[in-house]
């Protein structure tokens, strides 16, 4: 269990394999690739053994260690770059910027010596009139208001309320009623002539909606005979 | 408007404030030159370190604050709760020196100098208003660019970002190259 306290301070790949470099003490420009590699994936085994998360990037540096271990066993020609090269500049320019925020760390806990304040919320009034003056106020004033507040409450005590229901002057079954009534004088109708008997809104809705219902009950069907034409309601034959 | 009674007005404008204020904000105010302004700020520094005030006038690139003294930390110290200053991680510092040093620099430059993705980290740093999206670069899938702020500049104690601590990369680079060579 002792591996933990040091596998939680890696911060990704780049921060084991360094580490690894560092406590090997091994040459950065001449890195024992093998060792490194099987030490490198022990470490990443034991991650996931611990069930701790492994990311994709861990696993990538591992194929990428393999990659490199195959390569340095083939006899390699005159000046092809040994194929450690990426690698180290990689991890070198990592050990720049991880050194600089070792730096910066230091600047920050430094800089935290030297306290500031948030910002304040700075707010007037800017009717002086409107603000409060409590020196001449007395606890006898705050009771009145209290006792006057209270007498309000009881007056305004809530009445009995009474609803009213409206009672429907139109319903859609009736309306239905008479559409079909009407159809089955007249066989075709337009919508103007249904809705011309009467114009209040409730009724004009109420018949809209029926005419909606029994169109979908196929007891009529709306035939137009062109693009913004009349509507004709005509008795679904079917029915 | 003499010179004493202005010192006075930015001195109390500063108190207000307490956060970082930028000096065309103060010439604003006080109706004069923004070299003038600075020209007073940089006076006020003096005069604060030269008679040991509690108090110190910290500048991050065009922003001015108010802050205690470092040396009087250990006695203001006892006034905080525990634990509410907290740091960055440690990620989030390597993610902040890619950033500072390579600026502007996209989320996959990053992501290819530390190894790890760094999506979380970047937000993050964002919210906490030490990195800003700087712009899109004209690549495919337009990549955002960040960079540092002037926030930056303050939580590390900066001045301008020239006052970075120097790489030693370039050093580096060539070390490698030469061995390199030697060893072909």
């Amino acid at each position: 269990m002792k591996y933990i306290v040091h596998l939680n301070k890696f911060h990704g790949p780049f921060d084991l394999l360094f580490y690894l470099i560092e406590s090997n003490e091994v040459d950065i420009y001449d890195i024992p690739i093998y060792e490194i590699t099987e030490q490198y994936i022990g470490y990443v085994d034991t991650l996931q053994d611990l069930d701790m998360d492994v990311t994709s990037e861990f696993i990538l540096m591992a194929s990428t260690l393999l990659e490199i271990k195959s390569k340095m066993l083939l006899p390699r020609k005159e000046g092809v770059e040994d194929p450690r090269e990426d690698l180290v500049s990689q991890l070198l320019e990592y050990k720049v910027y991880k050194s600089v925020s070792e730096l910066l760390k230091t600047k920050e806990d430094k800089e935290k010596e030297f306290v500031g304040k948030p910002a304040e919320e700075i707010q007037y009034d800017s009717n002086f009139n409107e603000q409060l003056l409590f020196e001449e106020i007395s606890v006898y004033d705050l009771m009145y208001t209290f006792q006057n507040l209270l007498k309000n409450c009881k007056d305004n005590e809530p009445e009995e309320i009474i609803f009213e229901i409206q009672k429907d002057e139109f319903t859609i079954n009736d309306c239905m009623d008479i559409i079909n009534e009407k159809l089955d004088i007249l066989k075709k109708i337009s919508i103007r002539d249904i809705f011309s008997s009467n114009k209040s809104r409730k009724f004009i809705v109420t018949v809209f909606l029926s005419i909606l219902e029994m169109s979908k009950l196929k007891n009529l069907r709306l035939v137009q005979d062109y693009t913004f034409g009349e509507i004709y309601l005509i008795k679904d034959s079917v029915s | 408007m003499d010179k004493n009674r202005m010192k006075s007005i930015i001195e109390s404008i500063l108190f207000a404030w307490g956060e970082p204020i930028k000096i065309g904000e103060i010439s604003k105010i006080l109706n004069i030159k923004p070299s003038m302004t600075k020209n007073i700020l940089s006076e006020m520094a003096e005069e604060y370190e030269a008679e040991n005030r509690g108090i110190v006038l910290k500048k991050a690139n065009e922003m001015y604050q108010l802050k205690t003294k470092d040396e009087n930390f250990t006695y203001i110290n006892q006034l905080f709760k525990p634990n509410t200053r907290n740091s960055l991680s440690h990620s989030a510092l390597e993610a902040l020196s890619i950033i500072a040093y390579k600026q502007p620099v996209t989320k996959i430059e990053i992501d290819q100098i530390r190894g790890v993705k760094s999506d979380y980290i970047l937000r993050s740093l964002v919210d906490k208003k030490l990195i800003a999206i700087k712009g899109k670069l004209d690549k495919p899938g337009k990549p955002s660019i960040y960079g540092t702020t002037d926030h930056f500049l303050s939580h590390f104690g900066l001045e301008s970002i020239e006052n970075l601590p120097e790489l030693s990369f370039e050093e580096n680079i060539e070390n490698v190259e030469n061995i390199m060579n030697e060893s072909d």
